[in-house]
């Protein structure tokens, strides 16, 4: 029993050595990455603004849309055309921004759960957002525009998208699908459902669909990777929506508190300033400034 | 002196031992014999109180067992470090080497260090020609290799009392002479041996006391010379020819 | 079809490919960890004889093992603070959820485990004259930890596929930074093959080593030993 006994009371001390090793990581691990959740819990029926201010801070959820939104992987630092607005109008007020990651799928219940104040994004207003959210005035207006593959596509016009039996794919919740379901009667329609805007796009790639509609900013930069794809409508937009911040149902303070610092942005001259940091690849129509026509793209 | 007194055990609405009655003294080697299925393994359970019994007593040395006392008692525990219990061979863990399985007891019972339960176990694990074995695990034993651990296992423990059940049913008659000559010092040392098996040869030979056990009762018992050479009951004289004859 | 596949993507990302791959690791790690000690304290409640604590005992394993990961994820993320008040980060709850549904079913098996182990085994450990919690030490433990081990070893691995579902509350594993690095560069087939490739290559060699220890002597049931 010499060498397994002695062998058996060195695995046990290795194994509560180990235990204690891991205990105590995970111990120093917890108390990190909770240190932020021991903030005070705002209900979010209440409007958010008081808390705001108490807090010195507005809790910002971010979904991903270059280049309104952009989450460096190595890094994860968050930059943007709607980061800078967001992160001027909090300087104007002398708040900070947190800022944490959602998508698509979940950005409704970043709100809804008082994780978060508002969602930073390019998130367009939509009648059936709007019964359930709250958003700010605009800061930017989008073309929805088409992707096909360049060899072998059934679409070169608007015209051929009403073709009998093209197959449509657009994002469950995304504008293009309501134009594809309520204007191209005679097409298949296919709804993905997911967070990744480039998931029509990529159904366009491998075959399974004729078309993929999208914001021009998305079908841009995924026609830049991929060569076998062109772009269509880029001048001549299917449809066009607004983006702006969104926030909850409800949440009126906020919401002027947030409209009043675009208006003062946009009247200052502050965002075309913002905006042209992102020339060349700003996709979006600017908001125009109340004596000014359309400044178009 | 293990004293059973008329202890009853059933299973469900079945009753297995029915009143038996024994007595095992120190120095003495006593056998339990009987057809397969007439309760002498658990009898044997019951002695060393892993199975509680449903009504009667046993005491040994002091140490009472009765129908409330729970296998895990403290005093079950304490007759099991009394009474040794050798059980048939398939019955080891068989992630323990052969060394492990002998010095477990004397180790983690006794509370010998591992040095100290070597020693003490060195001269049993020649004697029963298991120095070239011990390292190895149950999967590279033969039958009869097992049986001697089990053996050497109980015997190293230094018991009062033993508890053998059919250690040498799967032995040479070679290694079963073996065997028989440890059983036979075993109790020159003064300790008390029960043999529950199937040898009657043996029993007849080398016991002092004989107990014939029939569908959970002592049909038959005695000395075990007198008993086994004539039999008083016709069904311990079949039992004795048909063993013979399977021979 | 015609594709041109382009994997410079997943060079210039690498470094968060790779940081995605450790908190994947890490979250395995701890979920499997505390998994494994409440499934061995739940197991033991599943076997105990009293029945106030095996019947509830029973009940909570059977309700962890219906409710689907991605609900059970969501629901403590996102309800937690709105029933609660209580607002944990997203890598402590994915923690707090794959360790109760890691401890729900190593309960389980640790429980057939330890019904598989045959009676006589106890019997030989307490014919010593062991005590109840030696004999549960010697014998119950030991033997169910290596009858429970080629089935933890199979749990463990569809643990570290599972935590893939954590980027449902945006923990950054994995999957929830290959989803970032799609939003930058749209090249989904090179991403998700490094993905994959990633996970083949850490899952490959946790296999073979698994597969080591269970044939070891200090988890095989059945050594055969040198």
């Amino acid at each position: 029993m010499n060498s397994s006994t002695n062998g058996r009371q060195a695995r046990v001390g290795m194994g509560i050595a180990i235990l204690a090793l891991l205990l105590s990581i995970f111990a120093l691990g917890a108390a990190w990455t909770t240190v932020h959740s021991s903030q005070e819990f705002q209900p979010a029926s209440q409007g958010s603004l008081k808390y705001i201010l108490n807090r010195g801070e507005i809790r910002a959820a971010v979904v991903p849309i270059p280049p309104l939104v952009s989450i460096d992987p190595n890094t994860k630092e968050v930059s943007g055309y709607a980061v800078d607005l967001l992160n001027a109008i909090a300087s104007q007020a002398k708040l900070r921004v947190t800022y944490s990651v959602a998508d698509w799928g979940n950005m409704g219940t970043e709100l809804t759960s008082g994780r978060s104040d508002v969602i930073c994004s390019g998130v367009f207003l939509t009648v059936d957002r709007a019964k359930e959210f709250a958003f700010s005035m605009p800061y930017s207006y989008w073309g929805i525009v088409a992707v096909v593959r360049k060899e072998g596509g059934l679409v070169s016009n608007k015209a051929d998208l009403y073709k009998p039996g093209l197959r449509v794919a657009a994002l469950v919740g995304e504008a293009g699908l309501d134009f594809a379901k309520h204007t191209l009667q005679k097409a298949i329609v296919m709804p993905m459902s997911g967070s990744d805007l480039t998931q029509p796009m990529s159904e366009v790639l491998a075959g399974r669909a004729d078309v993929a509609f999208g914001d021009l900013a998305t079908c841009k930069r995924f026609v830049a990777e991929h060569s076998e794809v062109q772009l269509l409508f880029e001048g001549n937009p299917l449809n066009v929506f607004s983006a702006g911040f969104m926030l909850r149902q409800g949440d009126e303070a906020f919401r002027q508190f947030l409209d009043i610092g675009l208006q003062q942005l946009n009247l200052s001259g502050e965002m075309e300033r913002l905006e042209a940091k992102y020339e060349p690849q700003k996709s979006w129509l600017s908001t125009p400034r109340p004596w000014q026509a359309s400044t178009g793209r | 002196m293990i004293q059973v007194t008329n202890v009853r055990k059933s299973f469900g609405s079945s009753e297995i031992l029915c009143g038996v009655t024994l007595v095992i003294q120190p120095g003495q080697l006593v056998g339990i014999i009987g057809r397969s299925g007439a309760g002498k393994s658990l009898l044997a359970r019951c002695i060393t109180g892993l199975d509680s019994i449903d009504s009667g007593s046993i005491e040994c040395d002091g140490l009472a067992l009765n129908p409330r006392t729970t296998r895990f008692a403290p005093e079950s525990v304490q007759v099991r470090k009394r009474v040794g219990m050798v059980f048939p061979p398939a019955v080891v863990a068989p992630y323990r080497t052969a060394l492990d399985l002998i010095l477990e007891g004397l180790v983690y019972v006794q509370g010998l260090s591992c040095a100290d339960a070597h020693s003490a176990a060195a001269p049993w694990i020649e004697r029963l020609g298991l120095s070239a074995h011990i390292l190895k695990y149950p999967r590279q034993l033969s039958t009869g290799q097992l049986a001697r651990v089990s053996l050497a296992r109980a015997v190293v423990m230094k018991p009062d009392y033993i508890l053998c059940d059919e250690i040498t049913a799967n032995l040479d008659p070679i290694l079963a002479g073996e065997v028989a000559d440890i059983i036979r010092q075993l109790v020159l040392d003064g300790i008390g041996v029960v043999l529950i098996t199937h040898q009657i040869a043996f029993v007849r030979r080398e016991a002092k006391y004989v107990y014939y056990l029939s569908n959970g009762c002592i049909a038959e018992q005695g000395e075990a010379a007198k008993v086994l050479a004539s039999p008083e009951t016709g069904d311990l004289e079949a039992f004795i020819t048909g063993v013979e004859r399977g021979r | 079809m015609h594709y041109e596949w382009d994997f410079s993507v997943v060079w210039q990302f690498r470094g968060a490919l790779l940081s995605g791959l450790l908190t994947t690791l890490w979250l395995t790690l701890l979920s499997a960890f505390f998994g494994l000690v409440g499934g061995v304290a739940l197991a033991l409640c599943l076997t105990n004889r009293v029945a106030t604590i095996r019947i509830p005992a029973t009940l909570a394993v059977e309700l962890i093992r219906a409710i689907p990961l991605p609900v059970a994820l969501v629901y403590l993320y996102y309800v937690g603070p709105t029933l609660a008040g209580i607002t944990l980060p997203s890598f402590t709850t994915s923690v707090l959820v794959f360790s109760v549904n890691f401890a729900a079913f190593a309960a389980d098996v640790f429980r057939g485990s330890i019904a598989a182990i045959p009676r006589s085994h106890i019997d030989a450990a307490a014919a010593l004259g062991m005590s109840r919690l030696m004999v549960l030490r010697r014998v119950v433990f030991a033997e169910a930890i290596r009858r429970s081990f080629p089935a933890l070893n199979a749990l463990l691995v569809s643990l570290l596929k599972l935590t893939s579902l954590a980027a449902l509350i945006n923990t950054p594993e994995l999957v929830h930074v290959s989803g970032l690095i799609v939003s930058e560069r749209p090249r989904v087939f090179e991403v998700y093959t490094a993905m994959a490739a990633l996970y083949l290559a850490v899952i490959v060699p946790i296999v073979y080593l698994l597969r080591r220890l269970e044939r070891s002597r200090w988890f095989a049931l059945e050594p055969i030993g040198n």
